[in-house]
């Protein structure tokens, strides 16, 4: 990637020049007014450290290359790394192998995506209200999403469980009411049918 | 990151399929975006983070202006019209949204583009669309970043030749800006409230009920043109078309003036007009027509341009 500060309209790079001027510019490509901030960071590459080969006999190897020294631990499997293969996670030394576990498996810090489930229960248990016979198979759905997800993680963000409670509160009085309507029809109807036949 | 104290540093930007908001967890920032029941994270270490731009996005105040004053001249001409209190209140649910929009849409001022950029990544920070959030949000995470940075010299080196060359545009130039997405929403809603306007006062007019569709249709299409196209001769061909929908439009305004102020039921068009109109909007429509044809094969030559590079 070449070094350079893009417009957001057109992708051309702002001349180094109106770099941090706080009044921006005139982009060269669009003719939009600009803004471009750039860091002490601006430029550097990312250090990639590379490993050294074993001195002496005796000396720790990296698991994954055994010709390479060792310089870190693995602080989650405990396996010798090298230069190469030490993952530096926020202070945390990881291998290759145990930052790619951390990431399938959600852990803090590495997960990159979560399911709302409170919030696929709160739309099941209200949308379908305006398609009242909907409610028929969202409401026991939607049960089932609060009940089944109740101690699931949600959004890594604060986040009550209320969504939850709602979802379950207004699905359990559909289900009442649908459950109401079916004893209604099943206790007047023959009535009304017989009436009829009187 | 377990267990991050997160602060929100912008509003949540709502979109139909779902939000976006940045919030600020100590050494970096977190963009989460919301789509449907699945939020994805992006997160970017303050150390990390080598520059910003915020670019103004193109916009098109005076039209949507000029639109504003025409709903709102309209809406007043239809409750002015609508003899009973329930059609005046349809009139008013049904405008009002419109105006509405309008009027805050122009008074959160104009759009802006983010890009966030970091060694190895270049990324647009959806949750923040209008240059004063785009103030607001740099004014709370400069000093932090410049702070999170203070150990790292900067480069004194000029940038290497070539690194500031102009490369093709990332986003195509003439892709549809969202102001005027808004407008052209806009005017096809004004022009189906004029026509179903029409029907309601079932004027009988030649284009009466179907006028104010197509020609509103047809000028949003022609100011496209205008806007996008870059070959003079059609440039030419927009700009004519634009000028005969608002000769349609002000005849048209005019005779419905006419007709509300002196209390008729029918709508009187000047007869040049309506032979005039009989063969003008067809050829308008033929030329909106071709517009639209254009700009969508720019759009799909753009797209394939970008698919190729990527």
């Amino acid at each position: 990637m070449s070094a350079r500060l893009p417009c957001g309209n057109c992708g051309v790079a702002i001349r180094p020049e109106y770099w941090n001027d706080p009044e921006g510019t005139m982009c060269d490509g669009c003719s939009e007014p600009v803004l471009a901030v750039a860091f002490p960071a601006w430029g550097h590459q990312t250090a990639v450290a590379l490993p050294e080969g074993v001195a002496a006999e005796g000396e720790s190897s990296c698991f994954h290359h055994p010709a390479s020294r060792a310089v870190m631990a693995c602080e989650s499997c405990g396996r010798f790394l090298c230069a190469l293969c030490d993952m530096d996670l926020d202070g945390r030394h990881l291998c290759p192998g145990c930052l790619e576990r951390g990431v399938n498996d959600k852990a803090p810090g590495l997960d990159d995506r979560r399911v709302l489930y409170d919030s696929m229960a709160l739309h099941l248990a209200t949308w379908p209200m305006l398609m009242f016979y909907m409610i028929i198979f969202t409401a026991p759905a939607a049960v089932y999403l609060a009940i089944r997800h109740w101690n699931t993680p949600t959004s890594i963000l604060p986040r009550t469980r209320a969504r939850l409670w709602i979802a379950l509160v207004l699905a359990s009085l559909q289900m009442l009411a649908i459950a109401s309507l079916v004893i209604f029809l099943i206790w007047f109807v023959p009535t009304f049918g017989s009436g009829g036949k009187k | 990151m377990a267990d991050v104290p997160y602060s929100p540093l912008t509003r949540k930007r709502r979109t139909f399929s779902g939000s976006s908001q940045i919030w600020s967890g100590g050494d970096h920032l977190l963009l989460v975006v919301t789509n449907w029941w699945v939020q994805k994270y992006h997160r970017f270490r303050l150390r990390e983070i080598q520059g910003i731009t915020v670019a103004r996005r193109p916009g098109f105040l005076p039209l949507q202006i000029v639109l504003l004053v025409v709903s709102a001249l309209l809406l007043a001409a239809a409750m002015w019209a609508t003899a009973s209190t329930a059609g005046r209140v349809a009139w008013g649910v049904l405008s009002a949204p419109v105006i509405f929009a309008q009027i805050v849409d122009i008074t959160r001022g104009p759009r802006a583009r983010v890009i966030l950029r970091t060694a190895v990544s270049e990324v647009r920070l959806p949750a923040i669309s209008r240059l004063r959030a785009a103030r607001e949000f740099l004014r709370q995470v400069e000093p932090a970043i410049r702070a999170a940075q203070s150990d790292i010299a900067p480069l004194t080196a000029p940038p290497a030749p070539g690194a500031f060359s102009l490369p093709p545009p990332a986003i195509p130039a003439d892709r549809l800006p969202k102001a005027m997405l808004y407008t052209l929403l806009g005017s096809a809603f004004l022009g189906s409230a004029g026509s179903l306007f029409a029907i309601a006062k079932n004027l009988t007019g030649p284009l009466a009920a179907e006028l104010w569709t197509i020609a509103l249709l047809a000028l949003a299409s022609g100011i496209y043109a205008v806007v996008t196209v870059s070959k003079p001769l059609l440039r030419v061909l927009a700009v004519l078309l634009v000028a005969a929908i608002l000769v349609d439009m002000g005849v048209t305004v005019w005779a419905w003036a006419a007709m509300i102020s002196e209390r008729r039921a029918t709508l009187a068009m000047p007869p040049w007009f309506v032979r005039y109109a009989w063969v003008a909007h067809p050829a308008q429509m033929l030329v909106a027509a071709i517009g639209g044809a254009l700009a969508w094969r720019d759009h799909r030559r753009a797209s394939d341009k970008l698919k190729g590079r990527s």
